[in-house]
């Protein structure tokens, strides 16, 4: 098991001449919540998708406990999309049987558990449900995985503040010493004091990396103010 | 008890203070077993290292203690406790004063301001 | 985790064909029926012709439905489960996108093949219901098997087989060229659908140019013996041979070429 659980070493995307993301040096250590921030089109999305394996780099690499995406990362790695990707004919009770199925890390008790606690019937067809409560039902599939690394793309976009409180509740509740999360997003304020660290990431280029403390401490303003700086249209 | 947080300063440091006040004001009492680090975090929606780390001051300090199998402890120290209550109470008369200087009062028309000054109808204290 | 999948895959398509098969099955023997029950007054005569064409029209157009739809659901499930929305979900599961491929490729060609047995079996059923065994000279059947097995001197077992097995490679070679097809189009940053069209009649020209050219040759070495009977019956299971061959060829390229569309060029945006 290596410390450094995700690292991207020189890591350039293009799609045919645009540029996505340009020579993407970091890692990230077991034991972490990080903020992967950016405005949208910033390429955070591009990045996390490079690293469940659905788009190939350009050039440069992506390391996960070591190793290049593929079927060993996938086990250890919790994805939760930035679109519904759960098949929607399926009823919840089916969904969650189907995640208990292909993943072994996979917690059928506390799946369960969640959609009880948000909610959700469980002998619904996921067609049937509203947009909100799809994402919940995702973001349970997805965090009822005892996962090594959780890449959150836009875990709170469409959700009510609530569902909102309760995501990061879970997630605080999820932390362990061996796993870490990274939240994709653009809603700062709402996730500022779960996280450890953040990445500002804008046109591809990683322009910051630091502890939300260091942030504090050193630019007496809140990661939320800074990004609003940074990002300053 | 609530939580509170502001924008400006390291979430830690603002944890080490709100127990601290949960400390004097007996919020938790001397001697008493805190909550997990898991739990305080979630209560308090921070980061649980962040957690952590303040707890880690706060032993630092000596204002709790662990035992490695039953968890963290607030300490039973009257003492360290009142001293503590000292630093708050030192702090804010400090900011005050310097606040009261500004509107143009003097340590002693200060002092005679406090004295003279009666509870209001909607002051709670 | 192929089976899970498979078990997945049959379920997906299985909730769609399979309420169609019954259906076919079920308008069968309907259809057959109503053509039988014999017309008491002449008003009844008329509504029960009118039923009896209308079956017979549903039976058919139902027949062609679920033949379509076999094959358009084959191309759908691996469209839309794989580079779509769906895709970000089974392309990070963790099994290798070969089993995906597999898995994909079994369910399409089972449920192709049972819905022409079905079809089959309905046709011959309401036969049978319509004109009974009667009609049917059974000795004149078992003649022409006869025959058949006295001209191809005890081979009939090898081409029974040879055929059978062409059959089944042909109906994975078709949904593995569409698969290889699909992925090539959606690795593109744009026009994917269109770009698999592209890629499909591209593959399709390049097997025409490869089998042309190999019928060529094969009837260039064996020209001599085309001409009477006799030789041209020893030269047929080669023949047969060669082209299962060349078509366990084709399904393997293909297969490669999806593979590494899948693995290497995924480009879910």
């Amino acid at each position: 098991m290596n410390e450094i659980i995700f690292e991207c070493k020189n890591l350039s995307k293009s799609y045919g001449l645009k540029p996505a993301l340009k020579n993407i040096n970091f890692n990230l250590k077991r034991g972490k919540i990080v903020g992967l921030l950016g405005p949208n089109g910033s390429g955070k999305t591009t990045l996390i998708k490079i690293a469940n394996e659905l788009l190939t780099p350009t050039s440069g690499e992506i390391l996960i406990d070591g190793k290049n995406p593929g079927v060993d990362t996938k086990k250890i790695v919790s994805y939760l999309p930035d679109c519904i990707s759960l098949p929607d004919w399926m009823n919840i009770r089916e969904l969650i049987t189907f995640y208990k199925g292909f993943y072994e890390n996979f917690k059928e008790d506390k799946a369960y558990e969640m959609t009880k606690n948000l909610g959700i019937d469980v002998e619904a067809k996921l067609k049937t449900l509203s947009k909100g409560n799809k994402e919940k039902v995702q973001l349970i599939l997805t965090m009822s995985r005892k996962a090594d690394l959780y890449l959150l793309d836009e875990p709170m976009g469409g959700v009510d503040p609530a569902t909102r409180d309760y995501i990061l509740n879970t997630i605080i509740a999820n932390y362990n010493e061996n796993s870490t999360v990274v939240i994709s997003t653009h809603l700062i304020a709402d996730v500022e004091k779960v996280l450890d660290e953040v990445i500002f990431i804008n046109n591809g280029e990683v322009v910051l990396q630091k502890t939300v403390d260091d942030i504090r401490s050193n630019n007496g303003m809140s990661v939320d103010a800074l990004f609003r700086e940074v990002f300053k249209c | 008890m609530k939580w509170n947080f502001d924008n400006e300063r390291a979430i830690y440091s603002q944890i080490v203070e709100q127990i601290k006040l949960f400390i004097i004001s007996g919020y938790y009492e001397k001697g008493s077993k805190l909550p997990s680090v898991r739990d305080l975090a979630e209560e308090a929606k921070v980061n649980p290292n962040t957690m952590q780390k303040a707890l880690a001051e706060l032993e630092r300090q000596g204002l709790i203690y662990s035992n490695r199998t039953t968890g963290n402890f607030i300490t039973d120290d009257e003492n360290l406790i009142k001293n503590v209550k000292k630093e708050f109470a030192d702090d804010k008369i400090r900011e005050f004063i310097s606040y009261m200087k500004n509107l143009g009062y003097d340590k002693q028309d200060t002092v005679k301001l406090l004295e003279n000054y009666e509870t209001g109808g909607n002051e709670n204290e | 985790m192929l089976g899970k999948l498979l078990k997945y895959e049959f379920k997906a398509s299985g909730r769609i064909l399979l309420p169609i098969y019954l259906a076919v099955f079920i308008m069968g023997i309907l259809s057959s029926l109503f053509m039988k029950v014999p017309a008491g007054g002449l008003e009844n005569l008329n509504v029960l012709r009118f039923l009896s064409v209308l079956f017979m029209v549903l039976y058919i157009v139902l027949i062609m439905v679920a033949v379509i739809l076999s094959c358009f659901i084959a191309i759908l499930r691996f469209k839309k489960n794989l580079f779509d929305c769906e895709g970000y979900l089974m392309n990070t599961l963790p099994v290798k996108s070969s089993e995906n491929i597999v898995s994909k490729l079994i369910v399409a060609v089972v449920y192709q093949i049972l819905g022409m047995v079905v079809a089959m079996i309905s046709g011959i059923l309401s036969y049978l219901i319509y004109f009974g065994t009667k009609g049917i000279d059974f000795k004149q059947i078992i003649n022409s098997f006869k025959m058949v097995f006295q001209e191809l001197q005890g081979l009939t077992w090898v081409y029974s087989v040879e055929v059978v097995v062409l059959g089944i490679l042909c109906f994975i070679a078709v949904n593995l060229m569409i698969y290889a097809a699909i992925s090539i189009g959606h690795s593109a940053n744009a026009r994917k659908v269109l770009k698999s069209v592209g890629a499909y009649i591209g593959l399709y020209f390049i097997s025409q140019i490869i089998n042309y050219t190999l019928v060529k040759i094969f009837f260039a070495i064996f020209k001599n013996m085309l001409h009477d009977l006799e030789s041209s019956n020893l030269i047929a299971i080669p023949y047969l041979t060669g082209i299962i061959i060349l078509e366990a060829l084709y399904c393997v390229g293909y297969f490669v070429l999806t593979d590494y569309f899948l693995k290497k060029k995924l480009n879910l945006q």
